[in-house]
């Protein structure tokens, strides 16, 4: 099973409940819990239910952070309804610029043709004004992506946004509306959280070295753990394992093991 | 793909946003305050956004030109760069540009007369016969010309400003704005790895064969022309791809058209050489780098690099043209 490694920060739990079904999402549970949480740990996909306003959504992708398994390719997204002078119900944006009061945060630059890319003004109180015309208003975005760019590179946060209503329709109906407008636009919203998980695939993971091998054999003080990791990495980009097996085994101290290895490292020469 | 782009608001009214905004079908416009606040944020991915980078209009309001580092000469006193451009349309493996900066993305200023305004400076200050100027530096200066058209203004201005000299360098191929009269102050300068590990390594650079074609058009214009071997790469068989690689260009350039030819090996101060290192955890590319004295971080190779080069160079053309950018260990 491919992970998708996904975060997903979502005020609501009728927001929330066409995704949990969507990725067969199971309720996480602990004792003592200050958020919701839900998850599909074989697809790497972690979902916090983070309650209304940016305060809730910064505490609770905080805490997502903290419970969930931290990987160089999670994409982190929040999900909700918002409101709008002039855009009409269920429709549905990438969002590429938040603002808060004078600061702006961006998201990654992807698009597709399928969803519209929008910009929001973040709010702290229900807008029900909506004076910009072009934009969307709503309450946990910001929170979100301040605490998010803490820890996440900006081509992995992803933020998308439904009208729930403008300045013609009240936000009647909410509970309904919501799901049906979320539901109609899953497939939408699924396209557009794959392009993200095809795009961090090409994020290098980080090459382990071998230093364990070492480690069987000599005790290692903390400086030369550092330079052995450095010796190993590079070795191993041009040695096989059992090159380096047979080198440690041969090696009377580690002083001697660092001089073969920065030996074997000067005579190579790149290949083109 | 749809390109993402930010705008200043303070310039989006501007006729040279409009006239590089016309060259997208459907741009996301984005408007922001300064681009700094998009451009130097740390949570990027270098690599991530090269895969389809969005561009940065901005305008910029200080510190058009530069002095480069000391040693840094194609033969003049007095060497200033400056960079219309952050970034570029090539993506090297070796390019320090990636180690430099936290995004990817093409920072374009378009207010190119401030720059020619402040280069005017230095003809005021009667220092413009011994002074070079370097574009260049911080992106490749034509590999985006299409769209900025940036040569042309440069050309229109360097008419003006012939006593100083101005070194356009460049890997691309898009040469277009120069099929025309050369301009003596000038100097078109081409940089040249051999083609085995261009092709590996410099993705995004046409081939040797279309490189050299194009450059025998601007050749045959007149254009003073600059080779760079810079940076000059040491790998299996390097010696005869650079033989080879060194005839086809002597053969190409006419003697009394080489300005310059410039060589210098792989270097990086060590912020840059950590940040590039932690994007390539496979590469052997880099394999051998270490710290030299000057905190500069190189494989050992400044004396092989230069001997070659200087045997085989200093047959060619004349000494006094010949610049080395290999520096003391
Ligand atoms: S052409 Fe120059 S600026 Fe562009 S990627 Fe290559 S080294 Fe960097």
């Amino acid at each position: 099973m491919n992970k998708k490694n996904l975060r997903f920060v979502v005020a609501l739990h009728i927001e929330a409940k066409s995704i949990i079904s969507l990725y067969n999402l199971k309720k996480y549970k602990i004792r003592k819990k200050n958020f919701e949480l839900y998850q599909n740990l074989g697809l790497n996909i972690w979902l916090v239910i983070s309650g209304v306003g940016n305060i809730n959504a910064s505490e609770a992708t905080k805490y997502l952070y903290q419970r969930s398994p931290i990987n160089k390719k999670n994409i982190w997204i929040n999900l909700g309804m918002a409101g709008s002078n002039n855009y009409n119900l269920g429709e549905t944006f990438n969002i590429k610029k938040v603002t808060y009061k004078t600061k702006s945060y961006y998201t990654s630059t992807l698009v597709n043709n399928i969803i519209s890319p929008g910009e929001i003004i973040s709010v702290d109180k229900v807008e029900k004004e909506f004076s910009k015309q072009n934009v969307l208003y709503e309450m946990e975005a910001y929170g979100f992506i301040k605490e998010v760019e803490k820890f996440c590179d900006r081509e992995q946060i992803c933020i998308i946004k439904l009208i729930s209503d403008n300045k013609k329709n009240a936000p009647t109906n909410f509970i309904k509306n919501t799901k049906f407008y979320i539901n109609y636009n899953l497939e939408n919203i699924e396209k557009l959280i794959d392009a993200h998980v095809k795009i961090a695939s090409n994020i290098n993971e980080n090459n382990n070295s071998n230093l364990y091998l070492i480690q069987r054999k000599f005790n290692l003080t903390f400086s030369y753990r550092i330079i052995l990791n450095d010796l190993v990495l590079n070795y191993q980009k041009i040695y096989p394992k059992n090159l380096l097996e047979k080198i440690i085994d041969e090696s009377k101290d580690i002083k001697e093991l660092i001089n073969t290895l920065k030996n074997k490292i000067k005579i190579y020469t790149l290949r083109v | 793909m749809r390109k993402v782009i930010y705008i200043e608001k303070d310039i989006k009214d501007l006729p040279r946003t409009k006239y590089i905004l016309k060259k997208f079908k459907n741009p996301i416009i984005i408007l922001i305050d300064r681009y700094s606040e998009v451009f130097n944020k740390k949570n990027q991915n270098f690599r991530l956004q090269k895969i389809n980078p969005a561009i940065i209009l901005a305008k910029k309001y200080k510190n058009f030109i530069l002095e480069t580092p000391k040693s840094y000469t194609i033969g003049k006193k007095n060497n200033y760069y400056f960079s219309y451009m952050y970034n570029c349309l090539f993506d090297c493996r070796y390019c320090f540009l990636q180690g430099m900066y936290n995004s990817s993305n093409f920072v374009i200023f378009i207010n190119y007369e401030d720059f020619f305004k402040e280069i005017s400076f230095l003809k005021k200050k009667n220092i413009g016969k011994n002074t070079t100027i370097f574009s260049g530096y911080d992106c490749d200066s034509l590999a985006y010309d299409n769209i900025t058209n940036f040569s042309n203004s440069v050309l229109k201005y360097f008419e003006n400003f012939n006593d100083i000299e101005l070194e356009i360098r460049t890997k691309s191929t898009y040469l277009k704005p120069f099929y025309r009269r050369s301009l003596k102050n000038i100097v078109l300068a081409f940089s040249f790895t051999p083609e085995r590990f261009s092709t590996k390594y410099e993705l995004g650079v046409a081939s040797l064969k279309k490189r050299v074609d194009a450059l025998k058009k601007v050749v045959n214009f007149g254009w003073n022309i600059g080779i760079r071997f810079d940076p000059f790469v040491i790998y299996e068989g390097w010696e005869v791809d650079y033989e080879r690689l060194f005839k086809i260009l002597f053969s190409t350039v006419p003697r009394e058209q080489i300005h310059s030819v410039t060589y210098g090996n792989i270097r990086y101060p060590k912020k840059i050489f950590n940040n590039i290192k932690k994007m390539y955890t496979n590469e052997k590319l880099f394999l051998k780098f270490e710290k030299n004295k000057k905190n500069i971080y190189d494989e050992n190779n400044g004396e092989l690099i230069d001997n070659f080069c200087k045997n085989y160079l200093f047959t060619q053309i004349d000494q006094s043209k010949v610049f080395c950018n290999i520096h003391e260990k």
